[in-house]
């Protein structure tokens, strides 16, 4: 029996971890190209609860649909962002720092437009499939848990695919290793850059409609994942989306043995202790520097 | 085919060029030749548009280039070999050749041009698998140049291609740049190896504190007193 519950947990880790790691890809994928952490990465993720909460609930639309419709949204929120707010900056050479503050100023902004149009509710989605278990032998797992770890594994995978075998993808690989030397094989680097900010953003749409069947949503859900996709990133070593994927994998664990060996109340705390140890013993993270 | 006139270039408030004029004309190896800081790599920036002049103007094919953006010059045939390679180190020796070719025109020649750098320098197919952070010192500059030659360019630019290398690797780069050349792509060199770039140059500039003080053909620049004192020790 004391098997069982370790393997249940272990599982219920991962698949959360898949997620987390979906999460931090997008962070992770700006990093390696614009040099700075985007701090309103968990907030673009509730944005894209919210756009698939109202789907659901406005016109019943499966969140695991929803993609279809987040996805580009989210990308288009995320040019704008970069098109508006940040390419000024950068063309004034502002320092990283003040782009890094721009981003959280974004995320307050979205924050509190939610908290303005769809007020603190906690909200969630009950789906035909929400309290489905799916049993082997005697362990059981959630099955939109399994559900939304599946579709993450794939985005995942797709994301990989995208970065190595497609010209757009490969340019956005050599601009995240050496921008300048991208610019000299002509690839329009800002353009570049800004595509990029609209993919990491896109990811959160998408981690946002696998989030909602297995959590529940309010307006400052954001800054919660915000933090998360940070170690996430920073466990991965920043800037490879492969790394956040690993990232995510050993948080998600790691939060879930904590649950249930520690204590549910010291789950975030001890996400916290990896995130040092990590920091301690292998600074530049779990795989080192397989950028991307 | 390439002409620069009165070029100045500055960085914040230090001017690193005076009246730069120089011309490279269709297959020729031109050298630029000079000490450290004397503004080489400068003028090669300036060239392939990662720096702009305050002041004159940079033709290629007889149209203005110091204003268009710079990811648009490669497609017009204009291949820069950067000091230091700039590779990108973690990238396979292949993807490095294929962003070679990025430009759209390169691109519909790149199994060709994979074939011809292959062909140029062997030792990269042995390798194509491995990542450019991987290579040798010698091995990387070869991958540099081939990712020069994937552009299929009229005109390659070469900012020390032999920094850095073993005397014996410095002799074969120097074979194979004059292969290079003979195969019809016009060269502009940057070397501190002056000995060895004005044997193979055609035409050579050298250039001292920012400005052009000597031009002549490549082996009558070798003959000159003040190339003999000040850059062969002689």
């Amino acid at each position: 029996m004391e098997w069982s519950i370790l393997f249940q947990t272990l599982i219920a880790g991962i698949m959360v971890g898949g997620l987390y790691g979906l999460i931090g890809m997008g962070m992770a994928i700006n990093f390696g190209v614009l040099r700075i952490i985007n701090l309103a990465q968990g907030e673009l993720l509730m944005v894209g609860m919210y756009v698939c909460y109202w789907l659901f609930t406005l016109y019943k639309l499966d969140p695991l649909l929803s993609p279809l419709i987040t996805v580009p949204f989210l990308f288009l929120l995320g040019v704008t962002i970069h098109r508006f707010l940040l390419t000024p900056l950068m063309r004034a050479r502002a320092p990283a720092e003040n782009q890094i503050l721009l981003t959280v100023g974004v995320g307050l902004v979205l924050t509190n437009l939610a908290l303005l149009m769809f007020t603190a509710n906690y909200r969630s989605v009950s789906t035909s499939y929400s309290t489905e278990l799916i049993s082997l032998g005697n362990l059981s797992v959630s099955l939109p848990l399994t559900l939304a770890f599946a579709f993450a594994l794939a985005i995942s995978g797709s994301l990989y695919l995208f970065l190595t075998k497609t010209e757009l993808g490969k340019a956005i690989r050599a601009t995240a290793q050496d921008p300048e030397a991208a610019l000299l094989m002509g690839v329009n680097v800002d353009r570049v850059s800004v595509i990029t900010f609209g993919i990491g953003a896109a990811l959160e749409g998408a981690a946002g409609s696998l989030l909602i069947i297995v959590y529940y949503l309010f307006p400052a859900l954001g800054g919660i994942f915000t933090l998360k996709a940070f170690i996430v990133v920073v466990l991965g070593g920043l800037g490879s989306t492969i790394g956040a994927l690993l990232g995510g994998l050993t948080l998600g664990i790691a939060e879930s043995l904590g649950a249930v060996y520690v204590s549910t109340g010291y789950k975030d705390a001890i996400g916290f202790i990896i995130f040092v140890l990590v920091l301690i013993f292998r600074p530049a993270g779990l795989v080192g520097r397989a950028r991307m | 085919m390439l002409k620069l006139t009165t070029i100045e270039v500055c960085y914040g408030d230090v001017q690193a060029l005076w009246g730069v004029s120089l011309e490279v004309h269709k297959g020729e190896v031109v050298a630029l030749v000079g000490a450290n800081g004397a503004g080489k790599t400068t003028t090669l920036k300036t060239i392939s548009g990662l720096l702009r002049p305050s002041s004159g103007k940079v033709e290629f094919l007889g149209k203005r280039i110091d204003t268009i953006p710079p990811y648009q010059l490669a497609d017009l045939g204009i291949a820069h070999v950067p000091e230091g390679r700039r590779l990108f180190p973690l990238m396979t020796v292949r993807e490095n050749l294929e962003m070679g070719s990025f430009p759209p025109d390169a691109r519909e020649k790149r199994e060709e041009s994979l074939e011809w750098v292959f062909q140029v320098f062997p030792i990269l197919k042995e390798r194509h698998k491995q990542l450019a952070e991987t290579l040798s010192g010698g091995e990387q500059q070869m991958l540099a140049i081939g990712r020069g030659l994937m552009a299929r360019p009229k005109l390659l630019l070469l900012d020390e291609p032999s920094l850095g290398l073993a005397p014996i690797l410095v002799k074969e780069i120097f074979e194979t740049i004059k292969a290079i050349s003979r195969e019809g792509v016009t060269l502009l060199l940057v070397e501190q190896n002056v000995q060895q770039a004005l044997g193979l140059a055609n035409r050579a500039y050298v250039l001292e504190n920012g400005r052009i003080v000597l031009e002549g053909a490549g082996k009558e620049l070798l003959e000159n007193d003040h190339v003999k004192r000040a850059y062969l020790g002689l």
